[in-house]
């Protein structure tokens, strides 16, 4: 609720050691599957989250936020976050913006 | 690096959205010199369907061996019959129980240009950083279940050691960060909670005097959350 959309948020779940799993916060959501318009954010996230506490790669990990940040800046938004009257982008161009931020 | 990674899509947009991670995971790989070994596996309802359970002993097996997992979503319209023997949601309790999964890490920071999506007003946005740390192997979820004539049981239990541990980890991401420490209970109502408290009060007061301890009801947590989102540093919870 806070963030605005289920699909913006990572989970991680920690034991002892440092594996772990990673999994958005977001359920299955049958109602929108296999339409391509799922927000991919949250998984992508989550999969700063793996970078960071089970390997270890805290710069990698930031550069991956970083990446979201600014492809949710630059407009990216998928149909859950998009404002009334924009075209929302689809699940794969959203996991794009973030590649070719990653690439600046 | 070399990493073992298992990937375990799911069901619905699990397999859409942790595409597009698996995707950003290589793209990590390749610019970093990383060797990142990504291995799917069958989870929840596609598991059901191709192998009858919702955790195949094949995607148990190579996520003990893996430095990580991957995990997308599971269940759905075609598995939702509660009296079902096997369920998808089985799958993922199963592998938390399993490899003792018991800290479930939440971080909440809404960004800037999304605060019109919130319900929220966007001035009790500003400065919204938290982290939530929930209990994930014990209490209600995994005590014992029954039915007995025409009433249902659930248990809840919690053991001081369960409890020490969520509070540890907790404290120690309060150390890394703000070092405010919230811990949301039903100790008006409910003896697990008590317990809760006092432990959680023990814990932070013999370990980690650097970290602020405050208690709070959970009906009182819900209101403060909506009202001053900003004031939350780490927050632990029972499962």
């Amino acid at each position: 609720m806070l963030a605005g959309s289920m699909g913006l948020l990572p989970s991680a779940s920690l034991g002892e050691g440092r594996r772990g799993l990673y999994e958005p916060i977001h359920g299955s959501a049958p109602d929108i599957a296999g339409r391509g318009m799922a927000n991919p954010y949250a998984a992508i996230l989550t999969a700063a989250m793996l970078l960071r506490h089970s390997l270890g790669l805290e710069a990698e990990a930031r550069a991956v936020e970083e990446a979201v940040d600014r492809a949710i800046e630059g407009g990216a938004w998928t149909a859950d976050i998009a404002p009334a009257g924009t075209r929302p982008v689809t699940t794969e161009e959203a996991g794009r913006a973030v590649l070719d931020q990653m690439r600046k | 690096m070399r990493a073992l990674i298992a990937v375990l899509p799911g069901d619905g947009v699990g397999s859409e959205v942790i595409d597009e991670s698996v995707r950003v995971l290589e793209e990590v790989a390749e610019r970093g010199g990383h060797v990142f070994e990504l291995v799917p596996a069958l989870v929840g309802g596609a598991a059901i369907e191709q192998r009858g359970t919702a955790l195949p002993p094949e995607t148990l097996d190579l996520c003990r061996r893996a430095d990580a997992m991957l995990f997308g979503a599971v269940g759905g319209p075609r598995w939702d019959d509660p009296r079902a023997k096997v369920r998808p949601e089985q799958g993922l309790l199963e592998l938390r129980r399993t490899l003792g999964l018991f800290a479930n890490i939440r971080p909440v920071k809404p960004h800037p240009r999304l605060r019109a999506a919130s319900p929220l007003k966007a001035e009790a946005l500003e400065g919204v950083d938290l982290v939530v740390v929930r209990e994930l192997t014990g209490g209600i979820y995994f005590g014992e279940k029954r039915r007995e004539g025409g009433a249902a049981v659930d248990t809840c239990v919690y053991t001081v050691l369960e409890v020490e541990r969520i509070v540890r980890v907790a404290a120690r991401w309060a150390l890394q960060r703000r070092r405010k420490l919230t811990s949301i209970d039903k100790a008006n109502v409910l003896e697990t909670s008590r317990l809760w408290r006092e432990t959680a009060s023990r814990v932070v007061h013999e370990e980690f005097p650097d970290v602020r301890l405050e208690h709070l009801l959970v009906d009182a947590a819900a209101m403060h959350l909506l009202r001053r989102p900003s004031d939350f540093d780490v927050i632990v919870t029972e499962n």
